[in-house]
């Protein structure tokens, strides 16, 4: 069984989205901060990890997935507000090295992928089948 | 696989969706508590975060008024003269939730 760790603050959203990988036969791992994520990736290691940007405290999304690209390649899925696109787009650049016009195909080819929430899952579980076949 | 949430949700496992409800429930119970006094202090960057995080959540339960609402409210959310509007959108919203059973 694959091991996904999900980075979210907002209960609702990681709820729902727990509960949909799990009926897919995922094993899922919730942390509402990014202090208990990254104790996580300290002792463990997951197959996907699915990223909030806004946590609601000083380090964001986008500090986790530099922490998490130290250890693995392993698919980053982003969920996000559109809101927040631009910023996540200027914090990417600045802290991981990403040209701040890069576009998502561009994220994609760093194996980050993006989703507005709420999720799409039609859409997650056909990116998640193509990842599976790489 | 169902496009609809609200179906999603209709079809989870009777103790799945016993427990997701009891988190929705709690979930907006706060927001309307934090965003009541966020609009009484006129705190606009309260409100504006506050919003941010709850805008996925109306979505998948379909309010669709809830985006005309919160659209209006990003609008003006330098210029908060008619918050008392605003607030009173908001609370036909709970009502909406209420009387579609899902608080």
């Amino acid at each position: 069984m694959k091991k996904v760790l999900v980075l979210e603050d907002d209960t609702v959203q990681s709820s729902f989205l727990a509960i949909k990988l799990q009926q897919n036969n995922f094993d899922v791992f919730c942390f509402k901060t990014y202090e208990s994520a990254i104790t996580a990736i300290k002792i463990d290691s997951f197959d996907y990890y699915f990223v909030d940007i806004n946590l609601g405290e000083e380090k964001n999304g986008i500090d986790f997935i530099e922490e998490v690209r130290k250890k693995t390649n392993a698919p980053i899925i982003i969920t996000s507000d559109f809101t927040l696109k631009a910023e996540l787009h200027k914090k990417a650049s600045h802290l991981l090295g990403y040209n701040l016009n890069e576009s998502e195909q561009v994220f994609e080819t760093k194996n980050i992928h993006f989703f507005i929430k709420p999720i799409p899952y039609e859409r997650l579980f056909t990116k998640i089948t193509e990842l599976e076949k790489v | 696989m169902s496009n609809s949430y609200l179906n999603d949700i209709k079809n989870f496992p009777e103790e799945t969706k016993k427990e997701f409800l009891l988190i929705l429930k709690k979930n907006l119970n706060e927001f309307f508590t934090k965003i009541e006094i966020a609009i009484q202090n006129q705190d606009a960057e309260a409100i504006s975060q506050l919003v941010h995080k709850v805008m996925p959540t109306l979505i998948m339960l379909e309010l669709k008024t809830s985006q005309d609402f919160f659209t209006n409210l990003k609008s003006n959310k330098n210029n908060l003269n008619n918050i008392s509007q605003l607030l009173l959108d908001l609370t036909n919203e709970k009502q909406k939730v209420t009387a579609n059973g899902w608080l």
